[in-house]
């Protein structure tokens, strides 16, 4: 075999690891570690290896396929390929392969890694499930269970193994893996899985306080749940407090501000490697979590470096909030009154003509928000009307009914228009402390939490 | 950074190389089409390669295997409509309406189920009309179109 003249050797970091192929090729011919001749061969070889999928694929029923299909399973050969080079271990050997070889034969190899890798996965997500951080945070179970399985029953390795298929929704604090295929899915779960073996060392109702310091609604924010855990815990041990349930308090925060302001970068990777350590020491943490911990430093140490400068460290070391602590209010519909008790109500508030008088009549009689609502519609109150009444509301009657019109917006009846008018003339009455717990109330009245 | 893609190697596919691989194969089928007073010269055979890279081309397809002109002219060239004058222009026509209708059926009819159909409707029902024969194969296609397969297609 003919041996090109070597310029120097390939540097990894110069590889595209989601095309790994394509980038060693155009390495290996800037090295010079690839004649020309041995280029165009392998082109023939692909092409060899795509007529062949190309008639696999079509059964051995067509000769032509859409060209868009051909680029495809050309992606994927060249994909499945490449995971096959990335197997040795240096670029410089995967070269040596690729010219002593046959392209064919490394595709079949990398078709079986890629199916192995497939099996690894399946034995990564079912260890995963097993031990599920129990969270309310709907990305969380629902990207590990539904969307990976919704991969495995899609993915085809044999003609598209560099598709992922499924939106991984859920932020591992890694970032989103540069893979494609199969590798994204095993790289994706290999962080889920240090990440949860991290999380389920504390108990679910500390992370959920936690994560209500940042927002809430967190059960339905794309959030990663493992770095504020893994901060709080490391906030805790700095301060040699235990790190077991996640407490830091706003007290801290000024200690922490201190510790970590004036530091370089390498200054603070290498205060929370220590923090690290001890955390270890005191909670055991299982190793995969410890590596991956390990990993996670630098990023780290550059989100609180940041936080550090817009004063913002409150929103990286978080605060737990105790939503079951907050009084909780109790509202009802109400009974409705009977069809013929509503009817006559309605014919006699038509037969007066005081304001005075039918308010008085409608809060004596009516005892359930669904009817107030009713009436407000059906009999034909004015802006007088209106104004009394709402003023005469107790404030939970007053708050339920804001809560059922926010905003002008679809509002086409007039009654509709002088109802919301009227609330908005209640409201606008409120100090600042009122109004901010009308907003709560509303706000939860939305969450149903009332 | 993602400069890279799948055309690496297919590009090769278009050269000239293939054409005068298909003229050749085209040219084979002389012998057979002599039965019938129908033979191609080597410019018309290089025309007909020309005509099928510029079909694939249209309808965004790529040959992998083999081929279908020479098959086409097989299955035609012994139907009582075609004669020597206008061999090559129905050839021509053929093999665009061919990759057409390929696509048209979303790749699930075979090509030798796809040239049966057209050979038995250019004999039959179309009585050697390329213009009845493309109105059937719109119909064909929006047979599959609406679920069908085609077995169940029925002709006219």
């Amino acid at each position: 075999m003919e041996t090109p003249d070597r310029l120097h050797s390939i540097k990894a970091e110069s590889l595209n690891p989601k095309y790994y192929f394509q980038s060693l090729i155009e390495q290996a011919q800037f090295c010079g570690l690839l004649l020309d001749r041995e280029l165009s061969v392998m082109q023939g070889d692909l092409l060899l290896i795509l007529a062949a999928q190309a008639n696999q694929w079509s059964r051995g029923e067509s000769s032509s396929i859409p060209l868009e299909k051909a680029q495809d399973m050309m992606a994927s050969i060249l994909f499945v390929i490449g995971i096959q080079l990335k197997s040795y271990q240096t670029p410089e050997q995967a070269i040596d392969m690729l010219r002593s070889k046959p392209l064919k034969m490394l595709f079949e190899n990398g078709l079986k890694l890629a199916r192995r890798k497939m099996a690894v996965s399946h034995y990564l997500q079912k260890k995963i499930l097993d031990h599920l951080l129990n969270t309310p945070n709907v990305y969380y179970r629902s990207t590990i269970a539904d969307g990976i399985n919704g991969f495995f029953k899609l993915y085809r390795p044999q003609f598209a193994a560099h598709e992922i298929h499924i939106t991984a929704d859920y932020p591992v604090f890694m970032g989103r893996p540069e893979l494609e295929g199969i590798e994204f899915i095993e790289k994706y779960l290999r962080c889920i899985q240090a990440e949860n073996a991290f999380c389920i060392c504390f108990a679910p109702q500390d992370i959920h306080r936690l994560l209500c310091g940042l927002t809430q609604d967190y059960r339905n924010v794309p959030l990663n749940i493992f770095e504020p855990v893994l901060l709080s815990a490391l906030g805790l041990v700095i301060q040699e407090r235990s790190p077991k349930q996640l407490d830091l308090d706003p007290n801290d925060l000024p200690f922490l501000y201190r510790y970590f302001s004036a530091q370089s970068g390498n200054e603070v990777q290498d205060r929370l490697k220590k923090a690290l350590f001890y955390l270890n020491q005191k909670m055991d943490l299982p190793q995969i979590s410890m590596q991956y911990a390990l990993l996670c430093i630098p990023k780290l140490a550059a989100t609180i470096l940041n936080a550090v400068k817009m004063k913002t460290l409150d929103k990286v070391f978080l605060i737990p909030a105790y939503p079951e602590r907050e009084s909780q209010i109790i509202l009802s519909y109400g009974d409705r009154m009977s069809d013929r008790d509503y009817q006559k109500l309605v014919e006699r508030i038509f037969q007066t003509d005081s304001s005075e008088e039918k308010i008085t009549l409608i809060l004596n009689t009516v005892h359930s928000l669904a009817d107030l609502l009713d009436i407000v519609s059906d009999t034909k109150l004015y802006e007088n009307d209106f104004d009394l009444l709402i003023n005469a509301l107790s404030p939970s009657a007053f708050v339920m009914l804001l809560s059922q019109y926010p905003n002008d917006d679809f509002l086409d009846r007039e009654s509709e228009q002088l109802l919301f008018a009227a609330l908005q003339k209640r409201k606008q009455r409120f100090s600042m402390e009122e109004n901010k717990q009308v907003d709560q109330t509303i706000k939860a009245l939305q969450r149903d939490e009332i | 950074m993602d400069h890279y893609n799948s055309d690496f190697a297919l590009v090769a596919i278009r050269s000239s190389f293939m054409e005068r691989k298909t003229a050749n194969k085209i040219l084979a089928c002389n012998e057979e089409g002599g039965k019938y007073g129908l033979v191609l010269t080597e410019q018309q055979a290089l025309a007909l390669a020309q005509t099928r890279t510029n079909a694939l081309n249209e309808n965004k397809r790529i040959e992998l295997n083999g081929g279908i002109v020479d098959k086409l002219i097989l299955a035609f060239c012994n139907s009582p409509y075609i004669e020597k004058d206008t061999y090559e222009d129905t050839l021509h026509e053929l093999i665009r309406l061919f990759y057409d209708l390929k696509n048209n059926t979303w790749d699930t009819v075979s090509d030798n189920d796809l040239i049966e159909f057209m050979k038995h409707a250019f004999n039959g029902y179309c009585h050697g009309s390329l213009e009845l024969l493309s109105g059937e194969a719109l119909r064909l296609s929006e047979h599959i179109h609406y679920g069908g397969t085609m077995k169940t297609f029925k002709e006219d």
